[in-house]
């Protein structure tokens, strides 16, 4: 079976030339619910510390929660000889002068990462009106899935953040591939 | 009826129903890890008060965060409280934000216009 890198590995680039100060948190591990709790109470100290305005502290919070449930709910496990990591992913948020990034990474599978791509595109061009109305009706229509999820995520972050969501696939195998995932907060 | 009474935690409200002292309330952060089991007792709760629920009902939503996950089961709430008002009894939602957030103040209005009841808005600080 193959060996695979760190998931980090694939933010490595932009991560290699980030400064100590940019960086407010990198995470790589198996995301549980505690895990998402102290992660984001770590992110949220941090910013309470520089000083960052409630307004922007309260969308990277939340950006931090939906990311980092999604993970929880959705990552695929990958077997590196012999050992399972399912619910296993990435998380980098970064600070600069003009913004805030959030940026995960975890595997899903190939039809998963075709719908999120989809989807992502969907909802990207659309307007503020046309989010809150996309919104709207997804919370009358849709149900909580299986998994706790409401499908209101991506929605949500599209709209909070005002930015456009950045997404990357690398193909895992025939079956599975990485899906990293780039919200960007504007201060 | 016997009250409901959750005592909150770093993920999940705190939450009160009571009839006998006409106070319905939730506050604080809700990102819990299973949304359903947290709610569903309120959502059960609220069905029973249907039934027989006071003249009016004031409630209290004063949420400091709440995840897409729980915004489902919060409208599920919402919903119930508007039966009880088809049934011809008064409902106020008095939907509480920090002064200084407005995201909170819209959820409370996006909700407003998904259900026909009346809302109340008010702020607060720390």
């Amino acid at each position: 079976m193959k060996e695979s890198k760190g998931y980090l590995e694939l933010i490595h680039k932009p991560y290699s030339q980030l400064l100590a100060k940019e960086i407010i948190i990198a995470f790589e591990g198996n995301v549980t619910h505690q895990v998402m709790k102290a992660v984001t109470s770590v992110v949220e100290e941090k910013l309470e510390d520089e000083n960052e305005g409630e307004t922007i502290q309260r969308k990277v919070y939340h950006i931090m929660v939906e990311c980092l449930q999604n993970i929880n709910r959705h990552a695929e496990g990958f077997s590196i000889v012999n050992n399972d990591y399912p619910g296993r992913g990435a998380l980098l948020v970064t600070v600069k002068e003009s913004n805030y990034t959030v940026t995960t990474v975890n595997i899903v599978h190939n039809t998963q990462a075709t719908f999120l791509k989809n989807f992502i595109e969907q909802i990207n061009p659309l307007s503020e009106e046309e989010l809150n109305d996309m919104y709207k009706t997804q919370l009358t229509e849709g149900h909580i899935s299986s998994k706790g999820g409401a499908g209101l995520g991506f929605i949500d972050i599209r709209r909070k953040t005002g930015n456009y969501l950045e997404c990357q696939f690398v193909k895992l195998d025939e079956e599975r591939t990485f899906f990293i995932f780039k919200a960007i907060i504007s201060r | 009826m016997e009250a409901l009474k959750l005592a909150p935690s770093d993920d999940c409200p705190s939450v009160l129903l009571d009839k006998d002292n006409s106070t319905f309330k939730i506050s604080g952060k809700s990102l819990p890890e299973d949304v359903i089991k947290f709610y569903q007792p309120l959502i059960d709760w609220l069905e029973e008060y249907k039934t027989s629920p006071l003249e009016k009902t004031i409630f209290d939503f004063k949420l400091m965060y709440f995840n897409t996950a729980s915004s489902k089961l919060i409208l599920d709430i919402l919903l119930i409280l508007e039966e009880i008002k088809e049934g011809g009894r008064d409902i106020l939602i008095r939907w509480h934000s920090l002064s200084n957030d407005e995201d909170m103040q819209e959820a409370g209005e996006e909700y407003a216009d998904m259900v026909e009841v009346d809302f109340e808005y008010l702020t607060y600080d720390m």
